[in-house]
């Protein structure tokens, strides 16, 4: 089934929907996602403090990739 | 979702508005347009200042300013005693679906914004910042900005009015995040692939050392996949089939075998120092022959060597170091928007074939393939087996004194960070060539003397040590084996979760990008009629059709022209006069607006008509009504408009109070005084001004009085008709009290000299021979000259009076308008009465 946003929706309720459906994708991954938005936002400006936010964010992701599977998000 | 109206505003303190005490208070109708005149410096712009303020907590104008100009100290009033600001909104749900809530905003002396909710809303912050959309608040300076910026910048604005700039902003944070070569360099997982792989390349070797000593000990072959407890079992099985050992072997796992004591047996039972160096001999020969070539070398050596080509052919590609500099220096002025024309170069402003964005992101991507080139080539040489070989012969062949001639040393920093030559890679095969001869003469040298040791020493014993040393041996292959094992098992799984995450992050990005270039488009396509019928209506003509191009790489928007009186597909910005652009981009912003539901049900426009001339003002306040405002389009929006345009108030007057409008007038002398709107009617500036006067303060009073004596007569042109000049009508600054009495006299003499005057004998007695001499001598010779001083409280009193007795000449007892009670009512006109009474 293809994703759609909806045109009737508010941004921040669109991406609420986004989330949701990544998570048929993989529910894990989703959620790691979904906790790391704000991290993710400060990435859509083209400043030197780009790659740090980057770095922050990946550093986020690979603390839950490498702990071991409890199933908690964190 | 519940959307909100703005029913009322009230501010104090703010800009031009001073209204110490006394806070401009106007209230909105909701399914209306909302008109507010006001003449110029009447305070109009300061009261969208304030709405902007307390919504968006910015004032772009003073933001805009240098610092040395301190904006900071202009946002309170600077006649207001307590320099505090004080903005009071009120907003209605449009479901109906909760009271009324106020949010209270402040601004103290020191710039400190508090905000607070009288009725008890608990987030007012949250919810004034999901009412700050791009679209509510338009002016003039909005649609120009939109005109003249970038393509991108103009993309960007575009982005948000369609509320799309939230989505591009996740959007751009996923496809930065996925980056294939960034996400690689902050996972580290080139790292982890070659710890995986050396770790393989080292087992190869280990095993290869292995078999031969447990064939050698055993008799039996090593078969993968090794099962190492079986193996280790069989190795203690031979070792306690030995007499001499068998007590210190028994039951005991390999690697809980104390060899020490193992070898202090077999000292106590030879005592023979030749066993010694026998022991040492078998160890340097095992030693050395676990040093031998894999089969797999040569065709290693063949693959760093493609590499290496690969790697100089991607270097040759780029311009080096300095232009690499050059280029990093001009995609960063683009980037961090110093430059934002991206078709102009930044360094020498001409504007060549290719785009200079273009050009320089496409000479990184030569450096960045360049780059990559050589970290796989060093990678591939750190984990090749022929270097740690290299390492190792060196290590073990080459005295101390000769350390300086070490290749591994010399080469390995440089093919390690991929900046090796298929010079190093030549001179590393010869070396190897040359260590392994070496290597052979010492194997056989030290054969030769085992073999003499061995003839010398009982063969029983012989035989012992050379199977203890192979045990020890067996034991520690062992022991690494499974050390690497769990390495590569927990490097692996490492790995796997990075490329699993990998796969989820570009799909997202897929799956994101898609959806939203879809609701892009679905977007553009809903509004693009729209925004072609308003700018028809507005430019009021069909030969000047307009487009939007929006890039599907990036999100630019071109403004052209699909038709220019026959001419087409051309440039909107070079050929559209500046009141056709402003028409396109109203067009554009109040379509776009429609085809969503922002929080704020309404939007106010300041201004916006001030590069039209009648006929565009009227057509567009036309697509307001009727196309854009409530109640005609009932998903429209409620419209504030607010405008210092004579000809247009008279437009607003001739709606004002028909269905779906509410016109309201702004009165007074800010920046220091009171700014009112008619509502808040003149009894309260007389009732303030009085009170001044009582306290002997004159100079405080007299702009109230001012601005009663206006409201006074312009009520009795209003109310009885009486004709004004085409100035005094459609100028506020003509609206003077000496022009009012000018124009009613005229009127009255004019009735008069026609006997049509239906007033008394009496009330034109006392117009012509006391009230207006009396308002002329006490108010107007005296405060329109501008020349003298205060008059005396008294006076002053006496001319408010005076105005009230004025006013009432206009009026007659009237009988019929409620029934039992006699009620002063204006007459209807100069020459009529509303009634027989």
């Amino acid at each position: 089934m293809t994703f759609d946003f909806d045109p009737a929706l508010p941004a921040a309720q669109n991406i609420d929907k986004f989330y949701k459906y990544m998570e048929s994708v993989d529910a894990e991954f989703a959620a790691v996602l979904r906790a790391q938005l704000p991290a993710l936002l400060p990435l859509s400006e083209n400043t030197t403090q780009r790659t740090v936010s980057r770095q922050k964010f990946n550093e986020a992701v690979l603390k839950h990739l490498d702990q071991p599977k409890t199933g908690a998000i964190k | 979702m519940t959307r909100y109206f703005l029913t009322s505003v009230k501010i104090e303190g703010f800009r031009g508005i001073r209204n110490e005490g006394q806070p401009l208070e106007i209230k909105f109708m909701s399914d209306a347009i909302n008109s507010i005149f006001a003449a110029n410096s009447l305070g109009k712009s300061s009261l969208f200042e304030g709405i902007a303020y307390a919504i968006t907590d910015s004032i772009p104008k003073l933001d805009r300013m240098p610092a040395t100009e301190s904006a900071n100290e202009y946002y309170c009033n600077r006649f207001h005693t307590k320099r505090r600001a004080e903005i009071v909104l009120t907003f209605t749900p449009d479901d109906g679906s909760s009271p009324d809530i106020i949010i209270n905003v402040v601004r103290d002396v020191n710039g400190k914004r508090t905000v607070t909710s009288p009725s008890g809303y608990a987030k007012p912050e949250d919810l004034l910042s999901t009412l700050a959309d791009e679209a509510v608040l338009l002016d003039h300076q909005t649609f120009v900005k939109f005109l003249l910026d970038s393509p991108l910048e103009r993309g960007k604005a575009f982005s948000s009015l369609l509320g799309l700039s939230k989505l591009a902003d996740v959007r751009q944070g996923l496809l930065a995040v996925a980056n294939t070569m960034a996400f690689n360099t902050d996972s580290n997982i080139k790292w982890l692939e070659a710890t995986a792989a050396a770790s393989i390349g080292q087992i190869t070797q280990i095993k290869q050392v292995l078999r031969k000593d447990y064939f050698a000990l055993t008799r039996l072959p090593l078969l993968d996949p090794i099962d190492l407890i079986q193996a280790a079992s069989n190795v203690v099985k031979v070792l306690v089939g030995e007499s001499l050992l068998k007590p210190l072997c028994e039951n005991v796992a390999l690697d809980k075998i104390d060899f020490e004591s193992v070898s202090t047996a077999i000292r106590v039972a030879e005592k023979s120092e030749d066993q010694e160096r026998l022991k040492t001999i078998i160890g340097d020969i095992a030693s050395l022959e676990g040093l031998a070539p894999l089969a797999s070398e040569t065709a290693e050596q063949q693959k760093l060597q493609e590499l290496c080509r690969s790697k100089d052919i991607a270097f040759v590609a780029t311009r080096g170091a300095s232009f690499h500099e050059l280029y990093l220096a001009v995609r960063r002025v683009f980037d961090d928007g110093s430059w934002t024309d991206r078709y102009r170069c930044p360094a020498c402003e001409s504007i060549p074939a290719t785009p200079p964005y273009e050009f320089v992101v496409k000479q990184l991507q030569q450096y960045e393939a360049a780059d990559e080139a050589a970290t796989k080539f060093g990678e591939a040489w750190k984990v090749a087996a022929c270097a740690s070989r290299l390492q190792k012969l060196e290590a073990r062949l080459i005295p101390l004194a000769k350390a300086n001639d070490n290749v591994y040393g010399t080469v390995n920093t440089a093919l390690g960070t991929g900046q090796g030559t298929e010079r190093d890679l030549k001179a590393i095969v010869e070396r190897l060539s040359k260590l392994d001869a070496e290597r052979n003469a010492q194997i056989a040298q030290l054969k030769a003397e085992k073999g003499t040791i061995e003839g010398s020493l009982p063969s029983s014993l012989v035989m012992l040590i050379e199977q203890v040393e192979q045990a020890k041996r067996i034991k520690s292959a062992l022991e690494q084996l499974t050390r690497l094992d769990s390495l590569i098992t927990s490097t692996n799984r490492k790995i796997n979760e990075r490329k699993r995450w990998k796969v989820f992050i570009d799909k997202a990005c897929q799956i994101f990008e898609e959806a939203e270039a879809r609701l892009s488009g679905k977007l553009i396509s809903a509004m693009t009629k729209q925004y072609k019928d308003m700018y028809e209506t507005i430019a009021s003509g069909k030969h000047i059709v307009p487009s939007i191009e929006q890039n599907k790489q990036s999100i630019e928007l071109n403004l052209r022209l699909e038709n220019f009186f026959g001419l087409k597909n051309m440039s909107a910005m070079p050929l559209l006069s500046e009141s056709y652009r402003n028409a396109l981009a109203i067009s554009i912003f109040l379509s776009a607006s429609l085809q969503r539901k922002p929080t704020a049900r309404f939007i106010i426009l300041d201004d916006v008509t001030s590069s039209f001339d009648a006929g565009h003002q009227y057509a567009l306040m036309e697509v307001l009504r009727t196309q854009v405002g409530l109640p005609l389009n009932k998903n429209g929006f409620q419209v504030i408009v607010l405008s210092h345009d004579g000809l247009l108030e008279i437009y607003f007057d001739k709606l004002n109070n028909t269905t779906g409008w509410h016109h309201q007038h702004l009165q007074g002398s800010p920046p220091d005084g009171n700014l009112m709107t008619q509502a808040q009617d003149a009894e309260r500036l007389r009732s303030a001004a009085e009170g001044f006067l009582w306290a002997g303060q004159s100079e405080q009073a007299e702009p109230l009085i001012r601005q009663h004596l206006e409201y006074r007569l312009l009520q009795i042109i209003s109310k009885v008709g009486i004709p004004v000049p085409l100035d005094f009508a459609i100028r506020g600054d003509r609206k003077m009290v000496s022009n009012a009495l000018d124009a009613i006299n005229s009127a009255i003499d004019l009735m008069a000299a026609s006997n049509r005057l239906v007033m008394t004998a009496k009330q034109k007695a006392d117009i012509v021979g006391v009230y207006v001499p009396a308002l002329v001598a006490n108010w107007v010779s005296h405060y329109e000259t501008a020349t003298a001083a205060s008059l005396d409280p008294r006076v002053l009193l006496g001319v408010l009076k005076t105005c009230d007795d004025f006013a009432d000449c206009f009026k007659y007892d009237c009988r019929c308008v409620q029934p039992g009670k006699t009620v002063r009512r204006y007459y209807k006109s100069l020459s009529a009465k509303h009634c027989c009474c």
